[in-house]
């Protein structure tokens, strides 16, 4: 299926701003969403619209249902058990609501250790900040020069005070692919400490598979792969979240309940209180059915040829320094890059107002990352298999007249 | 700074537009933190940046460089210029409820008069105006004295009452050396000052110039009170009551307007010579415009004397 067929299925790409298209190139932000997942949200409210889990009515069995498909249709889509698949708000909370769990559950002690690398996301940093309350100490892998994780560093930060490894699975700043098996591998034979992957910006790009990678907990968001915005995933071995106390409690996640005592209910509900949301789940159905429709293949060949374009495009520009690494096969679909003498927000604000090109600027949510390139913040484009040559073309062309104009 | 222009902007905009409301709550987060000296959070003033910028490459790429190059100096030198602007209609709006007129002690720049809108750029200097003959002026004293002072009036300018004293005072002190004239020059920003005019040509047809120049002057009443034709005529009949004129004859005469032609001409050569506000005395030839002292005259008298 080529793009532009593609393209008419998402209504937001119809828009326009003083006549001009718009021109997305966030998407490692969020994703734009596909009509068959808006009209599965609209679906929910205007038809079904009732409770999961509590009433026997028929709305509520239709509801429950769905929510149940949900669950099963998100753990195939990364080989997992449907009991492994919690639905969280998001990728953050996923991450939080491990780290609780752990915390409650007494798994860290003064002088342990947790590994982490200078490439995360403020959702897999911030959370294992708070354990440095517990005498827990953070250790961080290294870059190399060319902006991967430096494997020779992670080794040699492994000890047997490290409880638990967290990694990025691609960076959202840089776009590197992690090489997860190589990593595991590699913690496994040295460490029988927990791993955790950030799969927010793997899952929507590219196949997954939980069991393969060998990681014991990833986490991943609805909303960066289509999906509507409120939903996210932590998977986890069946056996370590038997093990794990609940994050939250009430509804939903109780087996029985007394006045002084409570039960918990079985996986996954067990981490799943309270009213879920719902009409996101009948939307994350739609959003896999769609992602299997396009193949990661396809995906992942389209987002190569665009980074392809656009490194070609920045290349050519005077004063753009771009920031990743040179192998292709591992850079994700985004390209991060600076202008000299040019404020970053400059120049996003300015795509946006000359041609409504949508990119990000800033620190991007990694700041640790970002600042240690530029004080002041980068730019970054990033792409999805719904973004053509001609965006970029325009992109590029933009930009140039915007740093000639600047300069 | 673009943040403190915005609100401005934006503050009346949004009197009348909802999406503007937006933008001038915006404008006022970021104009507060900039006072606390806080960075402003929303990026509203990187985002006008980019706005007005953007619109204008679209139109001149070297001018939009030029604008983005040096946007924070050109917000300043905008916002020094909204200061200055509300300074001077400020300034205009106390000279108006002060004075009665917004031209203040001098005829100056007035942002409510556009006549005066020349005087930003170029302001007034006595040292342009041209001297004046006494041919028509109303006139007392020697005529071939060594002292000739000449004044251009309005009988309806607060400050041509003001400097009223000042010429008492120097009629007094230099009895008998000075030779006196006074010629119109009423301003249209001032109430009835045609009419004042005219009254007091009516009643130099009957002799009584200087006796009305002196209970006009000398009445406790400003000017800017009169705000009905009926007012002004009850004023006017209150200064010449004392004066013993013929009062059917008197008001004939105002009724008429035969004065004005008359009056208007000398208005004319005032405006002519380069006469810009009233007072103004030409003692000798030499200008001094609306004097404050008696010590400005005596400054320009004594020389004169000396000589």
């Amino acid at each position: 299926m080529n793009a532009s067929q593609l393209r008419k299925d998402f209504p937001v790409l119809e828009k326009k701003f003083n006549g001009k298209p718009v021109v997305y190139l966030d998407n490692a932000a969020t994703s734009l969403k596909p009509l068959p997942v808006i009209q599965a949200i609209q679906k929910y409210y205007s038809e079904e619209s009732a409770n999961v889990h509590r009433a026997s009515h028929k709305m509520s069995l239709a509801a429950t249902q769905k929510w149940l498909e949900a669950h099963e249709k998100t753990a195939k889509l990364i080989n997992a058990r449907k009991e492994e698949i919690i639905f969280t708000r998001n990728a953050t909370e996923s991450i939080n609501l491990l780290m609780y769990s752990l915390k409650e559950k007494g798994f860290f002690s003064k002088g342990d250790e947790v590994l982490l690398t200078k490439m995360e996301h403020h959702s897999n940093l911030v959370p294992w900040q708070q354990l440095q309350k517990l005498g827990v100490k953070l250790n961080f892998v290294e870059l190399t020069p060319d902006f991967r994780l430096d494997l020779n560093d992670l080794e040699k930060k492994l000890s047997d005070k490290t409880k638990l490894v967290s990694f990025t699975h691609v960076a959202n700043t840089l776009g590197t692919i992690n090489p997860v098996q190589e990593i595991v591998k590699t913690i496994k034979k040295k460490s029988d400490a927990l791993i955790v992957l950030d799969a927010a910006q793997s899952v929507p790009h590219m196949k997954i598979d939980s069991k393969k990678l060998g990681v014991d907990f990833l986490a991943f968001s609805f909303h960066k792969m289509l999906g509507p915005t409120g939903l996210g995933v932590l998977f986890g071995r069946k056996d370590l979240l038997n093990d794990l106390p609940p994050f939250l409690f009430g509804g939903d996640m109780i087996q029985s309940v007394a006045l002084d005592k409570s039960t918990w209910n079985e996986l996954p509900w067990k981490f799943e209180a309270g009213t879920p949301h719902i009409s996101a789940g009948y939307g994350a159905i739609e959003a896999i059915n769609y992602l299997k429709k396009v193949g990661f293949d396809s995906i992942g060949a389209t987002e190569r040829k665009l980074v392809e374009l656009t490194l070609n495009g920045l290349q050519a520009l005077d004063k753009v320094k771009v920031y990743g690494t040179d192998d292709l096969k591992q850079h994700a679909g985004m390209v991060l890059f600076e202008v000299k003498g040019i404020d970053c927000h400059d120049i996003a604000l300015s795509l946006d107002e000359l041609n409504n090109i949508a990119v990000r600027s800033g620190f991007m949510c990694a700041e640790p990352t970002i600042s240690s390139l530029n004080r002041d913040g980068l730019v970054r484009a990033s792409y999805y298999f719904y973004n053509t040559r001609e965006e970029i073309e325009a992109f590029i062309e933009t930009l140039e007249k915007i740093i000639k104009t600047f300069s | 700074m673009i943040c403190l222009i915005a609100l401005v902007v934006f503050g009346i905009l949004g009197i009348f537009s909802a999406t503007h409301r937006q933008y001038a709550k915006e404008a006022f987060d970021c104009v507060f933190r900039r006072m606390t000296l806080r960075k402003c959070q929303t990026g509203f003033d990187q985002r006008m940046k980019a706005k007005i910028t953007g619109k204008l490459m679209n139109k001149n790429q070297r001018i939009a460089g030029f604008v983005f190059k040096h946007f924070e100096l050109i917000s300043w030198l905008f916002t020094l210029s909204l200061f200055l602007s509300i300074g001077y209609s400020a300034y205009s709006v106390y000279n108006l409820a002060v004075f009665g007129n917004c031209e203040g002690q001098v005829y100056s720049f007035c942002a409510f008069n556009p006549e005066t809108y020349g005087f930003l750029f170029f302001p007034p200097n006595p040292e342009s105006i041209k001297p004046m003959s006494f041919d028509g002026a109303k006139t007392t004293g020697n005529p071939d004295s060594k002292l000739k002072i000449l004044e251009v009036g309005c009988f309806s300018c607060p400050f041509t009452r003001q400097a009223y004293p000042l010429v008492k005072q120097l009629m007094q002190e230099y009895d008998g050396k000075i030779y006196f004239g006074f010629k119109h020059m009423p301003l249209p920003s001032h109430a009835y000052s045609m009419d004042y005019a005219e009254a007091a040509e009516c009643a130099s047809k009957q002799g009584k110039f200087w006796e009305f120049f002196d209970a006009a002057f000398t009445r406790p009443i400003n000017c800017s009170e009169q705000t009905t034709q009926p007012d002004f005529r009850q004023e006017i009949q209150l200064i010449v009551k004392d004066l013993n004129i013929d009062l059917p004859v008197f008001n004939q005469c105002l009724e008429s307007h035969e004065s004005k032609q008359f009056i208007e001409s000398q208005q004319k050569e005032a405006v002519n010579a380069g006469v810009y506000g009233t007072p103004t005395f030409f003692i000798n030839g030499r200008v001094l415009v609306a004097p404050k002292s008696i010590d400005e005259f005596k400054t320009i008298i004594d020389e004169e004397l000396r000589k």
